[in-house]
């Protein structure tokens, strides 16, 4: 052990050697040296080290959120322009205290996010970004060190991604004065199926984090680029995308391929529940378009694009389940598989939380049982406690005596 | 034969070569340290050159297979893994060049700092011997089908050899369904 601290030994030596000389004066000689004497003394060499890496420190962190704020600018301020201007978004980002914000950002400028809501077909569109803490470069260096070495103990969380989750309403209108449809509840729950197409590079990790990818079969098509599979909950809704988007969604997927991780149509959430009460609150109709992080104009116009083509199929989709037009991809028998697999996952959520509630009734009796004994033995005198111990003696050698005739 | 049973008479080799070398003396030590560099080299070089080539290739058939359980990396249950083959290959690959950074930090504690020659010595056969036998470079280098022992996903060597009980990962149809639609993912850490 103290080979392996030589080196810290040795350090703390050196910065102790700098002032070897001023440690050795008596108090009267600092006295006569007086203040300029003593400052002109001291080596302040150790000091000015350490508040020159403060210094850095301090920059390489300002450095780093503005970077961070600069990445966000660019993508907000991009994405929130098209939606207001191209996919005629009424409400686009925030507004506090008088002030417009394109968007809101949190933990240190690691997390941004904006909102644009106001249009035929969609609720809404939230678009959230997660970058690395370039303000704090060592972390950085630390989790990369650990997660060259130990996998398991750093977050998933930690790469950089960005992630567009678009919300339908179930109203389609076709001008700004048309009536509202009478029931959107019904649009949407025809809605509610999982339908994918995943990039290759990414299958695992996004069945990993995502609960409702992990319900899905992975299927590889010839109608899709090489780069993606398929990944839904019946084989049938595999072309569903593509029915909507058509053929040329899939030269769009292709050029996307380098930071495109999935697209998602789904109604289940991304967290598994693990009550029924938290089941029936996070379903929620809607698709998920998963990205790495992207900050060139080309990359950005492919994912307004990628954008406007989902917002075209809510149109569609919707537009074709109120006017219940014929031909339509989504089937009766497809909605019926569906219920049935919610259905079925539900009633595995249900019978872990019935066998927690087992455990922890079973957990408190026997810990009620234990005070009841305790309470009794409280009670008792010594005379009966003795016949107590005396019966439980009995009783055990009894038990051995059984147990030994047994095996002979 | 058995690549750790070869690994094991190999090292009983090289114990008994050492113990007739004079380890304290300054030109066997620098003959060995050119030895120990040149071996991690080549080594280096065999998983780099395997390396260029998945990439190469770029083979993206999927791949799926149920991981079995490994207490010692965090995972208690059996997981599916949903890959492709470039991305398998690469896994494996990068995992035995991550193996040579940290038998290099090792080596380096040990020789440069503990001032010990002899398991420098005894790491100048054995890297080459693991990788030239390491199944990437035996598809990759060798151009052998990856079929038999060499079929994706590979099979965790035995000390020696045959079955001895270790869990493999599953390929039948019905353990992927299975594992495929038991809706095990989103699960967070608390």
């Amino acid at each position: 052990m103290s080979a392996i601290l030589a080196p810290l030994v040795k350090a703390i030596d050196f910065v102790n050697d700098l002032n070897k000389e001023y440690y050795l004066l008596s108090v009267e000689e600092q006295k006569e040296l007086g203040v300029g004497g003593r400052m002109s003394a001291y080596n302040w060499g150790f000091e000015l080290a350490v508040i020159g890496i403060m210094v850095l420190l301090f920059l390489i962190s300002y450095y780093g959120k503005t970077l961070n704020n600069k990445y966000a600018d660019k993508i907000f301020g991009t994405l929130n322009t098209f939606l207001l201007t191209k996919l005629s978004f009424a409400k686009v980002g925030f507004s506090a205290e008088g002030k417009k914000m394109p968007y809101i950002e949190e933990q240190n400028n690691t997390w941004f996010a904006s909102f644009a809501t106001g249009r035929s077909s969609i609720e809404s569109v939230i678009v959230k970004a997660h970058l690395t803490a370039r303000h704090n470069p060592l972390a950085l260096i630390t989790q990369k060190a650990l997660a060259l070495f130990f996998p398991s103990l750093v977050a998933s969380d930690v790469d950089e991604f960005i992630s567009v989750t678009i919300t339908p309403n179930g109203q389609f209108v076709a001008t700004e004065e048309a009536k509202l449809s009478g029931n959107p509840a019904e649009t949407l729950s025809k809605l509610k199926f999982i339908t994918s197409i995943v990039n290759k590079s990414v299958m695992t990790k996004a069945r990993d984090s995502n609960y409702f990818l992990s319900l899905t079969h992975t299927a590889e098509n010839d109608s899709l680029p090489l780069e993606y599979v398929y990944m839904s909950e019946s084989n049938k809704l595999n072309g569903f995308t593509l029915h909507y988007a058509g053929e040329d969604f899939k030269d769009l997927l292709s050029k996307c391929s380098k930071f495109l991780q999935f697209i998602s149509f789904t109604d289940l959430p991304e967290e598994k529940p693990i009550t029924d009460k938290l089941w029936e609150t996070a379903q929620s109709p809607r698709c998920v378009i998963s990205l790495s992080l992207i900050t060139s104009d080309k990359d950005l116009a492919l994912l307004e694009e990628l954008i406007s083509r989902i917002v075209e199929i809510y149109d569609t989709l919707t537009k074709e389940i109120q006017t219940n037009a014929p031909g339509s991809f989504i089937t009766t028998d497809v909605l019926k598989k569906a219920i049935q697999l919610r259905k079925e996952e539900l009633s595995k959520i249900v019978k872990v939380m019935q066998q927690v509630e087992r455990e922890i009734a079973l957990e408190k009796k026997q810990e009620e049982e234990r005070e009841r004994r305790k309470e009794m033995r409280n009670k008792l005198t010594d005379q009966e406690l003795d016949k107590m111990e005396l019966k439980k003696k009995e009783k055990r050698e009894r038990r051995q005596r059984n147990k030994q005739k047994m095996r002979m | 034969m058995n690549p750790q049973i070869t690994n094991l008479a190999i090292m009983l080799i090289m114990m008994q070569a050492s113990r007739r070398l004079d380890m304290e003396d300054p030109t066997i030590i620098f003959y060995v340290r050119i030895a120990y560099v040149s071996a991690v080299a080549i080594t280096w070089a065999i998983y780099q050159y395997a390396r260029a080539q998945i990439v190469k290739k770029n083979d993206l058939t999927t791949l799926k297979f149920v991981a079995p359980a490994n207490p010692l990396g965090g995972q208690t249950e059996e997981k599916l893994e949903v890959t492709t083959v470039r991305d398998y290959d690469l896994q494996q690959i990068d995992s035995a060049i991550k193996s040579i950074y940290t038998g290099l930090a090792m080596m380096g504690f040990m020789h440069l700092y503990m001032k010990y020659t002899n398991p420098l010595f005894m790491q100048t056969i054995s890297p080459v011997k693991s990788a030239l036998e390491h199944n990437e470079v035996q598809i990759h280098l060798f151009g052998k089908a990856a079929a038999g022992d060499l079929k994706r996903p590979f099979k965790t060597p035995s000390m020696f050899g045959g079955a001895t009980g270790a869990a493999e990962a599953k390929t039948d149809k019905k353990s992927v369904e299975a594992a495929e639609r038991a809706g095990n993912g989103g699960v967070k850490a608390e």
